[in-house]
């Protein structure tokens, strides 16, 4: 019996044209749209790595020791900077071309660096670098004028840490995961889709209430067993927005080849934990008596967009700051618990966020789970 | 004397301060068609409702097939079937796929189950259309599909409540038709409506309910009996003088005599040949008249003369 009520309900799932686009198809354009917008950002954060740069020499300073530091940062093995020897015409128009970072220039023999925009709270990251590897070339300068030429061993030491320097710079990722920013909008994505399940849920309480639906009246007057009814058809209504999940997920994955970061089996493992809170929620409206369907409806719309929204579906980085003023708030927010999910499989080496994460969404679900049996599992009413 | 199918004793069922049935009771027959015949808001579906335990009641017993219904009797259950007032299916699924739904959660052997629908689908004749979706069905196709879903399963109990509303005159007696068709086979049916010719038509039994109560119960012949009226004769008659209307009001049976808008209506309470007898003497005083049409009480009647309103109000 318990089949037979399952099948059906996933063929009602599955025809309903409205479950098909807000829980299928939606998700999948709006991945698409992020895709289109973010994929050029993503592209020229991903070209960043080398420098570009001008030197210029402005007195006829010995350059040797300088080049040589230059041209290890140079180099195949650490790509740090593009070094580009020229005059301070040429230097400056590049710079306003913006095709160079920035200027090196020597004048007596101490190298000075000369960016396009002078605002130092406002310096980049490649600036910073520049900053920085300047900084150490003139610190080792200046060691190694204090030390005696006869006193090769201290010579040496000088010239092995000013080359280890450029190690210190190599980009050094502190997570095997993607560290792309951009990958918010895309959790936040996989979350809104699990809380859409929530209309799967509206219509699975929809059509079990005898005082909601003639179907729910025919259901309540049959002679299954109510809980059989019950099980059937959650169960039926959780499948459709899972299935949902798993193709939004091999499509950002393998066709947008969008990397999600973190293991795709646990990846779908909590969009489908997601997207159960989805129909509990969807269940729990649903189910409560004297609102009227439409009302429901606009509920479930507004409350699903505003908790992704809450969770960095509109604006990114939302949560952070939630995080900072009402941290409750996250934790409370389906849309949210579901995200950091995603985020601590992509970017922590162990588990244990993301099992605190688990953890929390599976209590949502008994929670929610229970209040709607109890309003649901009713065959008698005080009207209808 | 055949079994009782349905009892209801003492019932008495309250939305907060109005009464909506009245310690109201009930004895139901098998192989009766009962009809529960009242104006809207008299408590027929309310009856029907608590009958099949969705509505909860306030006070009184009621037993179906001698034994207490009560909300998680899935046997009894299994021997009800019910056609509702509203379109109960759904409109994803075809015509035969929601037949199948509703009898899979009666039968569970599934070459039981295949069998009886195809039957359903033959009995409310839509074989044409069993691959249609509902949304493509005409208002009387959908009706039919609802009768079907409701007694695929091969009830012993079928309550019908007001299945032919808006309804074109052809489905609704292929309607009717069915019903008692479903009766022949077995089946007790409990049929309400507002519809006084299709209760009077089909229902071998009636119960005329206002106010949550039981007005009167009887065959159709019986509740006539109840009434003073046995014939209304309307005749359209120019000008008739007031000593015409009184010599008419002296003749046998005429208890009551009406003359408005040129139209008089002769009411009779009794005789035979009352329409003749009029006429001679609308002869005799050398009237002319036009249309003359003679009318047998209706339900309608019996309702107007018990509650004194109109069973349609």
């Amino acid at each position: 019996m318990f089949l037979h009520v399952y099948k059906y309900r996933l063929k009602t799932i599955f025809r309903s044209r409205v479950d098909l686009f807000w829980i299928l198809l939606f998700p999948l354009l709006l991945g698409t749209c992020f895709y289109t917008a973010f994929h050029n950002i993503t592209k020229s954060l991903e070209e960043f790595n080398t420098i570009p740069v001008a030197i210029v020499c402005e007195d006829d300073a010995d350059l040797t020791f300088f080049k040589a530091y230059i041209d290890a940062l140079s180099s195949e093995e650490n790509n740090i900077l593009s070094a580009t020897y020229t005059t301070s015409d040429e230097a400056q128009s590049l710079l306003s071309d913006k095709k160079i970072t920035g200027i090196i220039t020597f004048k007596d023999s101490i190298p000075s660096l000369t960016f396009l925009n002078t605002d130092s709270t406002n310096t980049s990251v490649s600036q910073s670098i520049l900053k920085e590897l300047m900084d150490s070339y003139i610190q080792s300068l200046d060691i190694l004028s204090n030390v005696e030429p006869e006193d090769t061993e201290s010579l040496m030491a000088v010239i092995a840490n000013l080359g280890q320097n450029a190690d210190y710079i190599i980009e050094r990722k502190l997570t095997d995961g993607n560290t792309d920013y951009m990958l918010d909008y895309y959790f936040s994505l996989i979350a809104m889709t699990c809380l859409f399940g929530s209309y799967s849920g509206h219509s699975c309480a929809n059509f079990l209430k005898a005082n909601l639906s003639a179907q729910g009246m025919r259901k309540c007057l049959s002679s299954t067993k109510r809980l059989t009814l019950i099980l059937g058809d959650f169960f039926a209504s959780c499948t459709f927005p899972v299935i949902s999940n798993i193709i939004l997920i091999i499509y950002l994955n393998y066709i947008l080849k969008i990397n999600l970061g973190g293991n795709v089996l646990l990846i779908i493992l909590t969009a489908a934990i997601g997207s159960i809170i989805g129909v509990c929620i969807g269940l729990f409206i649903g189910a409560i008596p004297g609102i009227k369907d439409s009302l429901k409806n606009g509920i479930m719309t507004a409350s699903s967009l505003f908790l992704s929204f809450l969770s960095g579906l509109m604006v990114g980085g939302i949560k952070y700051k939630i995080e900072k003023v009402v941290p409750i708030v996250n934790k409370l927010n389906p849309a949210t618990v579901i995200t950091d999910a995603l985020y601590s499989l992509n970017i922590y080496d162990t588990h244990d966020q993301f099992f605190t994460c688990i953890a929390i969404l599976a209590v949502t679900i008994v929670i929610l789970c229970t209040l709607s049996y109890l309003m649901i599992r009713r065959e008698s009413y005080a009207s209808i | 004397m055949s079994a009782s199918v349905i009892t209801v004793e003492n019932l008495v069922k309250r939305y907060k301060e109005l009464i909506a049935l009245d310690h109201f009771n009930l004895d139901i027959k098998e192989g009766e068609i009962f009809g529960l015949l009242g104006p809207n808001g008299s408590g027929k579906t309310t009856t029907m409702n608590c009958i099949l335990s969705l509505l909860k009641y306030d006070k009184g017993v009621i037993k179906i097939f001698g034994q207490e219904m009560k909300p998680d009797s899935y046997e009894i259950k299994r021997n009800i079937g019910v056609v509702m007032q509203n379109v109960a299916v759904f409109d994803e699924l075809t015509v035969y796929d929601n037949i199948d739904y509703f009898c899979g959660l009666y039968i569970k052997d599934k070459a039981t189950r295949k069998q009886y629908v195809e039957e359903a689908i033959q009995f409310v004749d839509i074989e044409k259309f069993k691959d249609f979706y509902p949304k493509k069905l005409s208002g009387g196709l959908l009706r039919r599909l609802n009768i079907a879903c409701g007694i695929a399963h091969k009830p012993k109990l079928i309550f019908l409540d007001e299945p032919t509303v808006a309804v074109d005159p052809q489905s609704r007696n292929n309607i009717l038709e069915g019903i008692v068709k479903l009766n022949q086979a077995g089946a007790t049916i409990v049929y309400t409506s507002h519809y006084m010719e299709e209760v009077e038509q089909i229902c071998t039994r009636i119960m005329i309910m206002d106010k949550g109560k039981n007005i009167t119960t009887g065959t159709a012949a019986e509740l006539k009996k109840m009434i003073k009226n046995t014939e209304t004769i309307h005749i359209e008659i120019l000008n008739l003088p007031d000593s015409v209307i009184a010599k008419i009001k002296e003749l046998t049976h005429v208890y009551k005599v009406e003359y408005t808008d040129n139209l008089l209506k002769v009411f009779y309470n009794g005789g035979k040949h009352n329409l003749i007898k009029v006429l001679d003497l609308l002869q005799k005083e050398d009237l002319s008249f036009g249309r003359v049409y003679s009318e047998l009480p209706t339900l309608n009647d019996v309702f107007l003369e018990i509650t004194g309103k109109e069973l349609r109000d």
